[in-house]
């Protein structure tokens, strides 16, 4: 698959028990298997027990995509190009539990890009949501009395139109 | 539907709202977001992404009332109008004249509320009213880059500087010394580069024949440092006496532009190093345009001009102007369709900030001295 016979494979192992080989150079984006390389920890299976396969593999397809190197200057315009196209492709997913799943594989790998582009997809998509909605998506208890948050409501009302 | 998501992807996701209006919805989401959002460091620190169209806010005046849009720089088709936007306080001014606008926030003097300092968020419908700022003096206004604290800055003469901040809410006497005791501050609109705030400021000598000389030049205070420069102009800068009073400063992506209108209008820019180099020249009788209102994004300028039809300077009565905008390139002068006061425009590029939700909607500071 790989034409540089230099770069190192590196495996790594889902939390359903899936292993996926990357090379080393590209799974180097990660700042928490960078960690595990440098410490030495990375000779057998590096296990992510946070990380189904499904949510994996769009991770490395995503990594993957980002570790091509323009050849030249010409070059470079069309690949930011295509890859803002990739991104924007990219996040458009099917369920929308995938996107956070993406977000948290993100979190906890430590990709700041991918990090950046999953939350940032995920504040558009709830931008126009009520409070309930933004609430159920979330997962988050309502902690206010009905008298607080009616407080906070009319501080403002024109936000809630 | 998701499983519990960690509180600091959740502030990752609340940092990236595109929008003023969804966040300020999110303080009812719970406590903890309510929170994170009223906290000081989110509200200095947020940034809308930036919008396309790029827009402007717009500010005339029209029968006597001042009108606050947003215009979409491209087209200059009106997005919307920001008067319901406009808050208790804000109703009551009938005669102010703008300071500034900087991160959001647009700085008012209130002539008719004896020199009331006005600070207004219209992406957010706050505003708060500043007093003490007394009838002589002259203003800037900017929030720091670094700080992100709004800051008024006041010079009064003989020479004093104060500067006012939304967070000690009082105004401080600053030790500042001028670069030269002879520089007296041009009280105009000013513009606001990074942490710096440039004014247009004027130095008279006296000749042994009784006469005197006017040599212009800007005078910036850094925010950050709280110093005054002297910028002077070169000689090639030709700076007519007769018209001073339409010679301004403008700004365009980072760079500071000095714009004379000497039979036509010369257009300069300010490189890093203070230097100037000349960037067009509008081939138009300067008695045609009255101001310069500021750039647009595209680099076309904006100019007010005085109507040309209908029986206009009549005495007593307003004069009319229009805004008209000027491409550089194919030297085309363009009516956008606004027929308004003489000398009520001003334009900056319109910004959605937090500024001032940690502040009750029209209160007003006092004078603590």
């Amino acid at each position: 698959m790989s034409s540089s016979s230099s770069s190192k494979m590196i495996e790594l192992r889902s939390s359903d028990g899936e292993t996926f080989h990357v090379e080393e150079t590209v799974v180097l984006q990660s700042e928490t298997i960078k960690q595990m390389i440098d410490d030495d920890c990375a000779n057998a299976a590096i296990p992510l027990p946070n990380v189904t396969s499904m949510t994996l593999a769009k991770v490395i397809e995503y990594i993957k995509k980002h570790a091509e190197k323009p050849k030249d200057d010409d070059d470079k315009k069309v690949a930011e190009e295509d890859l803002k196209k990739f991104d924007a492709e990219f996040v458009k997913v099917d369920q929308e539990s995938m996107l956070f799943d993406l977000v948290r594989a993100a979190n906890y790998l430590n990709i700041k890009s991918l990090l950046d582009l999953t939350c940032q997809a995920v504040a558009d998509s709830i931008k126009d949501l009520s409070v309930e909605e933004v609430r159920k998506k979330f997962n988050i208890q309502n902690d206010f009395t009905p008298e607080e948050e009616a407080k906070v409501r009319k501080e403002n009302a024109w936000a809630f139109d | 539907m998701s499983d519990n998501i960690p509180l600091e992807i959740q502030t990752e996701i609340i940092k990236r709202a595109p929008d003023v209006k969804s966040l300020i919805r999110f303080r009812a989401v719970s406590k903890t977001w309510k929170s994170f959002i009223d906290s000081s460091e989110f509200i200095g620190g947020y940034r809308a992404r930036k919008t396309q169209p790029h827009t402007l806010l717009l500010r005339y005046t029209n029968n006597y009332q001042p009108k606050y849009v947003s215009v979409n720089n491209d087209t200059f088709t009106q997005q919307q109008d920001l008067a319901p936007n406009v808050s208790a306080l804000m109703k009551q001014l009938d005669d102010t004249l703008v300071i500034g606008y900087s991160r959001g926030l647009l700085c008012l003097y209130a002539f008719d509320k004896g020199g009331m300092l006005v600070l207004w968020n219209p992406s957010i419908r706050r505003c708060v009213g500043i007093l003490g700022s007394g009838y002589f003096g002259v203003f800037g206004f900017a929030v720091c880059p670094v700080t992100n604290e709004p800051t008024i800055v006041k010079i009064s003469f003989p020479w004093k500087v104060q500067l006012f901040t939304l967070s000690s809410k009082k105004w401080t006497e600053i030790e500042c010394r001028r670069p030269r005791e002879s520089i007296t501050l041009h009280e105009r609109t000013h513009v606001v580069i990074d942490s710096c705030i440039y004014r247009v400021a004027y130095e008279t000598s006296s000749l042994p024949n009784g006469f005197f000389t006017v040599q212009y030049m800007i005078l910036s205070f850094d925010l950050i440092a709280k110093e005054f420069k002297a910028i002077d102009l070169p000689d090639k800068i030709t700076i007519p006496f007769t018209s001073p009073v339409r010679f301004c400063i403008s700004k365009l992506k980072g760079s500071l532009f000095v714009i004379v209108p000497h039979r036509e209008v010369k257009v300069w820019k300010m490189e890093p190093n203070c230097s100037f180099t000349q960037l067009f020249t509008i081939n138009t009788p300067d008695s045609y345009i009255s101001h310069i209102v500021g750039f647009r994004k595209n680099g076309e300028l904006l100019v007010e001009t005085q109507e040309r039809r209908g029986r206009l300077g009549f005495y007593g009565e307003a004069r009319g102007s229009a805004l008209e905008t000027y491409d550089p390139c194919s030297q085309h002068i363009s009516n956008l369709g606004f027929s308004v006061q003489n000398g009520s425009f001003f334009i900056s590029s319109y910004k959605e900030t937090l500024h001032l939700l940690d502040h009750s909607d029209s209160c007003v500071y006092p004078e603590i001295n």
